[in-house]
């Protein structure tokens, strides 16, 4: 295990090479770049602009660089830490994202244990039960979960959060804690706040993955061994835990290389309807500007996410999923 | 003369030890060559010397493999090296034979033999040279002493041509 542990770090090298590189020239790709939009901006808006200014901008941001000397800096850059500049700030790429990352992973990170904490009992309840009353209520639930726009679940729940609750419309804090230090206070205000978005984006995920453990489970109830050993007199309730579910889980660690990237760009258009400091929005808004350096930070930082995910996948399906070996396979 | 060991004798081959001298080398490369370039207050310093640790850490276990080799004989089995160890065939308390792999195909894997006894425990990878008879005589060993063996174990045994269950005189 240690050295497929190595050899899959090493892989992972090569591959964020080539997805920063991908990353970069795509961001690259649209004509123009972050001074022309800027200039074109300032232009639809009846003002006048210096061009001897915007070609010390352009000098001073290296834009005048081939892509590829550009491209260069940036990475050399990351190797120190520095992940470049962002233009529409006027900041280090760090010190924007700064709170935002925190405040994404927090709400992201909430909303994955909703949606497994809420999922898996029901998943498998539904699966035991299939065809059941509960059954078909809870998958009535499910597939309401599925089919409600997000944002017009949120719209919803702000106006009874306000009327009922009397929380303050939008964001994750009331507003008289925006520019404050942490304390105990403003961490209530946040979770008072948190439940919203947490239900909103939880609710599709969980519906899309009580369906799947549902499928999974029942395909595996339906096998021979679980018929044989429950032939055989073994407690249901073992019969089902020793075997079955384990390999039903498989899902819900496949998917822990889609989620990992998710923690951090969360839903952007939820966050925008709710108004929330998470970095769903910037990211958006980063990609419509040509803000190149803190767009391919942002999406260099998801590939990054996405390749450790997969691999924390990986080994913990080899490691929790019972492997027998088939006959006359090589081995390695 | 020849420098092939004894048939009681078993190494890991050397090219898979080049390979993972290799990468633990471009490993520790990698991540402790740009370490020089940050400031200690960054959080990247602790990933990558947390990274180059784990490589440097590989390449040592790739070094004792180097230096080790495993000596069986009618009395025991026994890893001779930098950290040698055995175990006596009599004293042996378990046996398991575990396969990983990532793929659900189940192909590309590789297995894992772990003696447990005399207070100490053995885990063999399947990439050492003739790793089906070394297992074969850990199961004849378990099987004298009427060991259980679970059921993965006896799939894994069976996939590499041992059956778990038969008398060995019957199978030879």
């Amino acid at each position: 295990m240690f050295g497929y542990t190595v050899h899959r770090l090493l892989i992972m090298v090569p591959t964020l090479l080539a997805i920063s590189l991908i990353t970069f020239v795509i961001i690259q790709l649209p004509p123009g770049d972050y001074l022309s939009t800027y200039v074109a901006e300032l232009e639809s808006q009846g003002e006048t602009v210096n061009a001897a200014k915007i070609e010390f901008l352009r000098q001073q941001y290296g834009f005048d660089k081939p892509m590829h000397e550009q491209y260069l800096l940036w990475l050399a850059g990351m190797f120190k830490g520095d992940f470049g500049y962002s233009f529409e700030f006027n900041l280090p790429v760090t010190e924007v994202v700064g709170d935002r990352l925190w405040l994404s992973f927090l709400v992201s990170f909430t909303t994955i244990l909703f949606t497994w904490v809420v999922s898996f009992p029901i998943g498998v309840y539904s699966a035991t039960h299939q065809y059941s009353w509960a059954d078909y209520g809870l998958t009535f639930v499910g597939f309401l979960g599925l089919a409600t726009p997000n944002f017009l679940l949120a719209l919803v729940l702000l106006y009874v959060a306000n009327v009922v609750f009397g929380t303050s419309i939008g964001g994750l804090m009331d507003p008289r804690f925006l520019d404050q230090a942490w304390s105990v206070e403003k961490f209530v205000s946040v979770l008072e706040h948190l439940w919203i978005p947490v239900l909103v984006i939880g609710t599709s995920g969980t519906a899309g993955m009580i369906r799947r453990l549902r499928a999974n489970l029942l395909d595996e109830l339906e096998k021979q061994y679980v018929v044989t050993a429950r032939a055989k007199g073994l407690h249901p309730f073992r019969a089902l835990c020793k075997y079955p579910l384990r390999m039903s889980l498989n899902p819900f660690i496949a998917d822990i290389g889609n989620l990992l990237p998710q923690v951090i760009s969360g839903a952007a258009i939820v966050s925008v309807v709710l108004s929330l400091p998470t970095t769903g929005p910037m990211l958006l808004n980063a990609l419509r500007t040509q803000d190149m350096y803190l767009a391919g930070s942002f999406l260099l930082f998801l590939a990054v996410l996405t390749v450790i995910g997969v691999f924390i996948s990986d080994l913990l399906l080899a490691v929790l999923d019972p492997r027998i070996r088939l006959r006359g396979e090589a081995l390695r | 003369m020849s420098d092939a060991p004894p048939s009681n004798l078993h190494r890991y081959p050397p090219r898979t030890l080049v390979a993972d001298y290799a990468r633990a080398g471009l490993g520790m490369a990698l991540t402790l060559g740009p370490l020089a370039s940050f400031n200690a207050e960054t959080v990247m310093v602790y990933i990558l010397g947390g990274l180059g640790a784990l490589f440097g850490a590989f390449g040592l276990r790739t070094f004792l493999r180097h230096m080790t080799y495993v000596e069986i004989s009618p009395r025991e089995i026994r890893m001779r090296g930098p950290v040698g160890r055995g175990v006596r065939w009599q004293g042996l308390d378990e046996l398991t034979l575990k396969y990983y792999t990532t793929q659900r195909d189940k192909h590309g894997g590789w297995m894992e033999l772990k003696l447990k006894g005399d207070g100490c425990v053995m885990t063999i990878d399947s990439s050492i040279e003739g790793f089906a008879d070394i297992a074969g005589e850990a199961l004849a060993a378990a099987r004298a002493k009427r060991l259980p063996l679970g059921d993965d174990t006896r799939a894994n045994l069976a996939a590499l041509g041992l059956a778990p269950d038969d008398d060995p005189a019957e199978r030879a």
